[in-house]
């Protein structure tokens, strides 16, 4: 299985919000799909799942349009967005027939992503959770269709509503539309934005569980360390335009190791302004750096070990995400 | 741009809207509503009649009547109370001796019905301190009168038709000069018509009205709920509309038929125990009265075809100025839009019926937003022919597909639009008729 966007083109009335983008998924991983704010991310995953038409180029899963014909996708959209006064379950039973789950099996994929997502109390009301976790690993009808006192109590629960839960609880009820189909190309808008530590860590898990099974992933975010944690190749946008694009390893290796972390005992700001390297910041004697590669960085630590300074940390390593984005963008606003 | 409508863009169109009007039926607001209307379609036949100064119908005081009849037919004695519901608590016995006579309680009543020489007598005793008036003794005579005609015509092998002609009876009007020249066909014909456009103008705009208000919430309720992303990647925007407008387009339709249905039931009900003749009558002055309703296989397939293409269009349109909105505060100001037109369309319709020349009829039958509320009804009272109505359809579908083609092309981009409502040049930027930004 293959991805392939091609010069894909936005134009609103005389304004381009989206440049001739070009990248290729080759085989199963995590593309990220970066971008300053209005960099037009979220326009190119319009243009490529056909909400939004397009002024030029094309998009092709094995060859073949994209479109739900063609290709499972799951997508997590930027605007979350639930009907509010329909039972959740309701809900999720439709999202799973648009896309041609029969309703036993989107019942038993709900009850798996309910249990996995840690939702169970909101769509099987009055249900004991201990027995939940039984049913959910047997497959089996819930507890509250077998068990008539748990049914009495399931009845006494009203059936929650989307505007009743949490704006946490609601994206993990998004996050489940996306995976109900078991799709092949998995496409995550700002998929973390908004959430606490304990849901971010779970919704990395099944991110992961997703990367695992050999499924291609497309991440918008402006986290760069959840990026950088699970993204093979990257993109950068900025005003429509592509500014960087590539292996994340490879980009990175061509930056070289140049940022170097110091820790020292005692005040080395003089031999630092000697040696010639850029001080990025500075806290109670531990150092960031910026050198010009390798042999810079090992003449400063020559030149420490001269002055007798005692080093707690010397780790010099190639910039990180946050960084090329950062100066990416930089050099395309002075630009 | 989306140019063409193929069958993919109809893919899903069947669980948008089974999800549609189940919701529908399932929500607390559309069930208050329901209940709320049928109540009050059930007591609004009773509450009017009392209103209007109906009373519970008077039960004769007579309770037997022994009939002896020496005419030689038989008469149904079964159809009394059919003709005269007072009578539906009197019990009617045949006798063949006069010998009761004597016997007759203050209650009770002897017919005795003869056959002369060239005519017929019907003669009726009651006791001297009888309990009843003189009036139900002349009602229950006409009625033998009637039984006894009916029995002579049927025993001379006429038809139920042909009795019915027989003893059908006279109006009388009297009237001077200048009312009688004022007067004529001319005149009733046009209480029939007046009344006729009335009762199918209230029907259609009924269902214009409810449904568009009831189309536009729903396709606002996607955009508000910031759901339209999430549902355009499984279903075609295109068939996201149309099961939406389906589905509404069958809940209003079932709601005002089933007020109607109700309606019709409770007059029956309520027929039972008060005169409900008050009711007939005003709508009789109205120009509607049963005959009304009876209509022509032909007549009804072109009633039928005509309120589903005026449905869809009106339908259609809603839900485009619908997507045209992208909060739930534009529901008023577009539902007015829509409101405002079928208004329009009524007002003209029913203008044009107090105008009545062979011109403004055939206009108004080829406009389609007053077509929708005047051709059938013309061609029911036959001011038009089935080749004007056949035109006005054509002219009508050919919107529909105009406003399907809108829909095809604009609805996408539509449904990801976020701004103010749109006004006629966004309109007409979104479909490329217009270079501006304001459609994005």
């Amino acid at each position: 299985m293959s991805l392939v966007v091609r010069n894909l083109s936005k134009k609103y009335g005389e304004k381009t919000v989206v440049d001739n983008l070009n990248f290729e998924m080759k085989g199963p991983g995590v593309f990220a799909l970066l971008g300053t704010n209005g960099a037009g991310k979220t326009t190119s995953i319009r243009m490529m799942l056909n909400m939004l038409s397009r002024d030029g180029g094309e998009v092709l899963w094995n060859g073949k349009p994209l479109d739900t014909a063609t290709c499972n996708v799951g997508y997590l959209a930027e605007e979350r967005g639930l009907y509010p006064k329909y039972t959740l379950m309701d809900q999720l039973i439709y999202f799973a027939a648009l896309r041609g789950i029969s309703k036993e099996e989107a019942k038993k994929r709900i009850r798996y992503w309910a249990h996995r997502l840690e939702v169970e109390e909101y769509l099987y009301p009055g249900a004991d959770p201990a027995k939940q976790a039984e049913d959910t690993a047997s497959g089996g009808k819930s507890s509250s269709e077998k068990n008539p006192e748990n049914k009495k109590r399931a009845k006494k629960q009203v059936p929650k509503k989307a505007d009743q839960l949490s704006k946490g609880n609601q994206q993990k009820i998004q996050f489940m539309t996306a995976l109900l189909p078991d799709p092949d190309l998995l496409i995550l808008d700002e998929p973390l934005s908004g959430l606490d530590p304990v849901n971010t860590d779970l919704f990395k898990s099944i991110i992961r569980e997703e990367i695992a099974k050999g499924k291609y992933l497309i991440m918008s975010s402006h986290q760069m360390a959840t990026v950088e944690e699970f993204c093979t190749d990257i993109i950068i946008l900025n005003r429509s335009k592509t500014v960087l694009k590539g292996h994340l390893n490879d980009i990175k290796k061509s930056y070289g190791r140049i940022n170097l972390s110091l820790k020292t005992e005692t005040d080395v700001k003089d031999l630092i302004e000697k040696a010639g390297l850029t001080l990025v910041t500075e806290k109670e004697c531990e150092y960031q750096l910026r050198v010009s590669g390798e042999a810079q960085a090992n003449a400063f630590l020559k030149m420490l070990i001269e002055h007798s300074v005692s080093v707690i940390t010397f780790d010099l390593r190639e910039p990180s995400l946050h960084e090329i984005f950062v100066e990416k963008v930089g050099d395309a606003h002075e630009d | 741009m989306h140019m063409k409508i193929s069958r993919k863009d109809f893919t899903g169109t069947g669980k948008v809207y089974c999800f549609t009007l189940s919701q529908m039926l399932k929500g607390k607001a559309n069930v208050i509503t329901l209940v709320i209307l049928l109540v009050l379609a059930v007591v609004s036949i009773p509450v009017m009649t009392l209103l209007m100064g109906g009373e519970k119908t008077a039960s004769s005081d007579i309770t037997s009547v022994y009939v002896k009849n020496d005419t030689g037919y038989q008469l149904a004695l079964e159809d009394v109370p059919i003709i005269n519901d007072a009578f539906a608590d009197t019990s009617f016995t045949e006798v063949a001796e006069e010998k009761k006579i004597g016997d007759i309680g203050a209650s009770e009543m002897y017919l005795h019905l003869d056959r002369k020489a060239d005519s017929f007598e019907i003669e009726a005793v009651t006791a001297e301190t009888k309990s009843f008036s003189d009036a139900e003794v002349t009602q229950c005579t006409e009625i033998f009168s009637m039984l006894l005609d009916e029995a002579r015509y049927a025993q001379q092998e006429a038809t139920p038709q042909q009795i019915a002609v027989l003893t059908g009876g006279y109006s009388i009007r009297t009237e001077t000069v200048s009312e009688f020249l004022e007067s004529g066909e001319e005149e009733d014909n046009f209480d029939a018509r007046f009344g006729v456009q009335m009762a199918y103008s209230i029907f259609v705009l009924m269902l214009c009205t409810f449904v568009s208000s009831y189309i536009i919430q729903k396709v606002i309720e996607e955009k508000a709920s910031k759901l339209a992303e999430l549902l355009m990647v499984s279903v075609k925007p295109f068939a996201m509309l149309l099961g939406k407008i389906l589905a509404v387009m069958t809940y209003v339709f079932g709601l005002i038929v089933s007020l109607i249905v109700v309606i019709g039931g409770s007059y029956m009900i309520t027929g039972r125990f008060i005169d409900t003749s008050v009711i007939t009558e005003q709508f009789a002055a109205m120009g509607i009265n049963a005959e009304s309703f009876r209509i022509s296989p032909a007549a009804g397939l072109v009633l039928f075809v005509s309120v589903l293409l005026g449905y869809l269009t009106v339908s259609l349109f809603s839900g485009l100025i619908g997507t045209g909105c992208s909060t739930t505060e534009d529901v008023e100001p577009a539902n007015m839009t829509v409101v405002m037109l079928v208004l329009i369309g009524y007002l003209a319709a029913v203008i044009a019926v107090a105008v009545d020349t062979p011109a403004i009829n055939t206009a108004v039958t080829l406009i389609p937003v007053v077509s929708i509320f005047c051709a059938p009804t013309y061609y029911i009272t036959g001011s038009i022919g089935i080749g004007m109505v056949a035109l006005s359809w054509l002219i009508q579908l050919i919107v529909i597909v105009l406003l399907a083609y809108v829909c095809a092309k604009v609805y996408r981009d539509l449904m990801m639009y976020r701004g103010n409502r749109l006004k006629l040049g966004g309109w007409m930027a979104m479909l490329g008729w217009k270079h501006t930004k304001e459609a994005h």
